[in-house]
């Protein structure tokens, strides 16, 4: 038996003959110098990308260009992808976390500090860095985090003090876009994310709000907002998902809201909830909720309960060796993690609400050379996992090249060797012809397969 | 990452008193705010991370934190930045690459060997940072719930739970 002070003090004892951490205030001023520079350097970055889009724009009136060094018309599927290269790459400026792009009306959509960045899908060859299109002036201030942009019906959202509706053709003036609809601002949102679904958007802050996704004023109030307070967790005020009639907000805990909960503003409470610590990233998918965390991933049932009861898990599976440490991505009965130390493996696990088994996972770091895979911001398409890890990866999403009946091997089908070097990738978006992803030291890095 | 990074002074721009001010403030409390974060993470290059983050954002708020309550602000700080750590795990991992140090953990030896710390790894992080806030810091339940971002009563549950884990037989943590 053990007395829990009597533990502590003894563990702190022994804590005290490690060495003495390094830092020292002098490390303090020279970060503190270093990021600000960071920041300068950013501002100065895209400062310059709107000089060169002036620029660009007119030598094309003059000479005709023809863009497109993206080739339309090959598709990228399991075969081709090991033909997959970078076709052109631009500067959109430094970011704690960069943020994922979106791809909609033949642009390439990237929240930057200084807005809401639109790129040609098409663009100049990879030596010259591509202008955008347009900038849609969204962020409050120029700090981030920033959240990622989400398309739906013709319309980005992005969201930093406020939520910012831009049309995806918009009739810029000047190389500026104005939002077609913004909510009142709240600076208590400069941590928060959007998503979409159905006829909704959700701004998931300090509470939950649920805005219509479309607005005829210049100024929308939500139609709804939940009754609790989320905790800043992951840095954030929470991250929600939504899907089948439902939305999940993670916090302190996850609580789970009927997607339709009221008009006007209403408070809404939470279906059920669970009691269990949470903070990782919901993704809602057949039917049930997934949320993964340092030690756990789960599955909740969509509809568990009611009237704000506890819900228990379906399933819950624990990393072993490690610990979880990405979100979940579910396609097609099948969801992927990722977890560090020991193996650094990423396996699949076949959805379902009375079990989960894993089905297959990354090669082991010491085969062939295999980087750890650890943290990794990953999406599914078109039957691949892509993830931008240490480098950026292409795995089979049903792992055809399985050897072994339960734990299968999977090696990735492509990577990009030239990626990477110590960067964070945003999650990849991945299109019929092109993969974009974004970099933590400023970069988009649009790859497609060469001309035939 | 937490607060939003945006560095609101720089350091040319800070009188030199309050350059003092936070220099003995640092060097009371980087020791224990090192032990608490390695007890928490079972990792001293996290920890280092954690507190290199924690006390960049102390600093930059430091003209309006030095009359209030600037432990209670570290310690909170910290705390978030760990819960934010599914990226920072994967930064001290760059890090320690990047670096070139060595992929071993100090804290490993020690813990291998130190039936306190063996003990400690058989809570939840999320007791364990209940417990090394409550116990060891000696922040109160409230003030822990704050920095854990968590209620009050969820922090004296996690703690109870603690001491439930512990007060079992040694074999049970064993094995």
């Amino acid at each position: 038996m053990a007395e829990l002070h009597d533990v502590i003090e003894r563990a702190d004892r022994a804590v005290r003959t490690l060495p003495s951490p390094s830092l020292s205030v002098d490390d303090l001023h020279r970060e503190a110098g270093r990021r600000t520079r960071r920041r300068r350097l950013a501002t100065a970055t895209v400062a310059l990308a709107f000089a060169a889009a002036g620029i660009w724009l007119a030598v094309s009136a003059l000479r005709g260009v023809q863009h497109g060094s993206i080739p339309a018309g090959r598709t990228i599927d399991p075969i081709t992808v090991q033909h997959l290269r970078l076709r052109w790459t631009t500067p959109v400026g430094t970011v704690d976390q960069p943020t994922r792009p979106v791809v909609a009306g033949g642009l390439v959509f990237v929240n930057t500090t200084n807005g809401l960045s639109a790129y040609p899908i098409r663009c100049a060859g990879s030596s010259t860095p591509c202008p955008p299109s347009w900038v849609a002036p969204t962020a409050a201030d120029g700090s981030g985090p920033l959240s990622d942009p989400v398309v739906s019906n013709g319309t980005v959202f992005v969201v930093s003090d406020r939520l910012a509706a831009v049309p995806v053709a918009c009739h810029a003036v000047a190389g500026v876009c104005r939002p077609s609809w913004t909510s009142p601002g709240r600076t208590s949102w400069r941590h928060a994310s959007v998503i979409t679904a159905g006829n909704t958007v959700y701004v998931s802050a300090d509470r939950l709000y649920a805005f219509p996704a479309t607005c005829a004023k210049r100024t929308c109030g939500p139609k709804w907002v939940s009754t609790m307070k989320a905790c800043r967790c992951a840095g954030s005020f929470g991250v929600a998902a939504a899907g089948d009639g439902t939305v999940a907000v993670s916090g302190e805990d996850l609580d789970a809201f009927p997607a339709n909960c009221g008009t006007g503003g209403a408070a809404c409470r939470p279906m059920w909830r669970t009691d269990s610590s949470s903070g990782g990233v919901p993704v809602i998918a057949d039917g049930a909720v997934f949320v993964s965390t340092f030690d756990r991933l789960s599955a909740f049932p969509v509809g568990c309960a009611t009237a704000g009861a506890v819900c228990d898990p379906a399933w819950t599976v624990r990393p072993s060796p490690g610990s979880f440490v990405s979100a979940p991505v579910v396609w097609q009965g099948v969801v992927y993690v990722s977890a560090d130390r020991g193996y650094g493996y990423s396996y699949g696990c076949v959805t379902g609400h009375g079990a989960c088994r894993q089905v297959w996972r990354s090669p082991e770091p010491t085969s062939g050379g295999f980087a750890r895979l650890g943290w990794w911001h990953a999406s599914v398409a078109d039957g691949m996992v892509w993830a931008g890890a240490d480098q950026l990866y292409a795995f089979p999403a049903r792992c055809a090249a399985a050897t072994d009946s339960d734990r299968r091997s999977c090696a990735p089908l492509w990577r990009d060797s030239q990626s990477g070097g110590g960067v964070e990738f945003s999650v990849p978006t991945a299109t019929s012809s092109a993969l974009y992803v974004t970099t933590s030291d400023g970069k988009l890095l649009a790859f497609g397969l060469p001309a035939r | 990452m937490g607060d939003g990074g945006v560095l609101a002074v720089e350091p040319a721009a800070v009188p030199a008193d309050t350059t003092t001010d936070f220099e003995a403030f640092f060097e009371a409390e980087r020791g224990r705010l090192f032990r608490a974060l390695v007890l928490v993470t079972r990792n001293t290059h996290e920890a280092e991370e954690l507190l290199q983050e924690a006390f960049l954002k102390v600093w930059e708020r430091w003209s309006r934190l030095r009359d209030q309550d600037p432990v209670g602000y570290l310690f909170r700080v910290a705390m978030n930045a760990h819960r934010s750590g599914l990226r920072r795990a994967m930064r001290a991992v760059r890090h320690r690459a990047a670096s070139g140090a060595s992929p071993t953990d100090p804290f490993d030896a020690v813990a291998e060997r130190d039936e306190a710390l063996r003990l400690m790894a058989s809570l939840t992080p999320r007791q364990r940072s209940a417990v090394v806030l409550t116990e060891l810091v000696g922040l109160s339940f409230d003030d822990a719930g704050r920095a854990l971002g968590i209620r009050p009563g969820t922090v004296r549950v996690l703690v109870s739970q603690a001491r439930a884990t512990l007060s079992k037989p040694m074999e049970d943590h064993d094995g």
